[in-house]
């Protein structure tokens, strides 16, 4: 891939590709270190693809950071949070603060697959037939996985509320 | 996806804020495509680096700006220019963004240890980028760097 293609992805893309890789290695220097080695891999190889440069760039950064992981092998790890550490808006309420803090915790709490769906579609902003390619998966299975994630979601909003 | 597609909990789900990579990740992608793409930028960064080396990384003639750090300090960029500078010297400020390009990091006088988040790297850990890769010279000429022990600095701008 055309080395500026890469910048221009990373530009437009960075926060999503980040996320991404956090939501799967769970550790913040390992999600950056994933990040660059899939785009100096991508830089290096300088091949084109087929497929839509920006999906392509999504599966590199989740397979390098899938790679960690198996790296990482069995050690205990504390897995971060995708979000930031919760700052309280002083107009929220009590409750809408409970709220956010649920939510952070539930997403994070969500079975990788889940996960990694929300992170896609809410925060990288792809749709469905890129969630697709990117995961190499049906396009069925990956809407089902983002479908259960919101269910999951609102349940436990619902029940721990 | 817009925002009026999205129904509430999606909505406020995108309303979470998420956690931030550290600027060093811009620093080492954006380093990962330019270094591939900029033989002449390679070559550059040679020949600043085969002057420095002859003229003891600090000389009046040093091609790249050299500074001695005792973290953290503010580093002025001196120049944003597409030959580069002295250290020390003012060149013209073109337009638009400046983005640094090369950071290398220097144990000793006249000794290269290795290039800043590159494949060869020794002890670049002892150096991190905080802030500011991207420098708008309107707004402050400014590298931020840090480093827990003093070391020696050479870097250098070009135009973005």
């Amino acid at each position: 891939m055309d080395p500026r293609s890469l910048e221009a992805i990373y530009r437009r893309h960075q926060q999503g590709l980040y996320s991404l890789a956090l939501a799967i290695t769970r550790q913040p220097e390992a999600a950056e270190d994933a990040v660059h080695e899939a785009f100096a891999r991508l830089c290096a190889l300088g091949a084109s693809t087929q497929v839509d440069e920006t999906v392509y760039v999504f599966a590199s950064v989740r397979n390098a950071a899938v790679d960690h992981v198996r790296q990482r092998g069995d050690s205990a790890i504390t897995p971060a949070s995708i979000f930031n550490g919760h700052a309280p808006d002083p107009r929220d309420t009590e409750l809408a603060a409970e709220r956010e803090r649920l939510l952070r915790r539930a997403v994070d709490e969500l079975p990788e697959e889940q996960r990694e769906a929300v992170v896609l579609r809410i925060y990288a902003g792809l749709t469905f037939e890129q969630m697709a390619q990117a995961l190499g998966v049906p396009l069925p299975t990956v809407a089902a996985r983002y479908r259960r994630a919101l269910e999951k979601l609102k349940d436990r909003l619902q029940t721990e509320l | 996806m817009d925002n009026e597609s999205l129904d509430p909990l999606e909505q406020e789900l995108r309303g979470l804020c998420l956690r931030r990579s550290s600027p060093a990740l811009d620093w080492r992608v954006l380093r990962a495509c330019v270094g591939v793409s900029g033989l002449r930028l390679w070559l550059r960064v040679a020949a600043g680096v085969a002057v420095g080396v002859a003229l003891g990384w600090g000389g009046s003639q040093a091609t790249w700006p050299v500074a001695r750090l005792s973290a953290p300090v503010e580093l002025p960029v001196p120049a944003v220019a597409p030959v580069l500078a002295r250290s020390g010297r003012a060149v013209p400020v073109p337009s638009g963004l400046a983005r640094i390009r090369q950071v290398w990091h220097v144990a000793g006088e006249g000794r290269t240890v290795g290039e800043l988040n590159g494949v060869s790297v020794r002890r670049a850990e002892q150096v991190r980028f905080e802030e500011v890769l991207v420098v708008e010279p309107e707004h402050g000429r400014t590298l931020r760097l840090v480093t827990p022990h003093a070391a020696t600095v050479l870097y250098g701008v070009e135009p973005y």
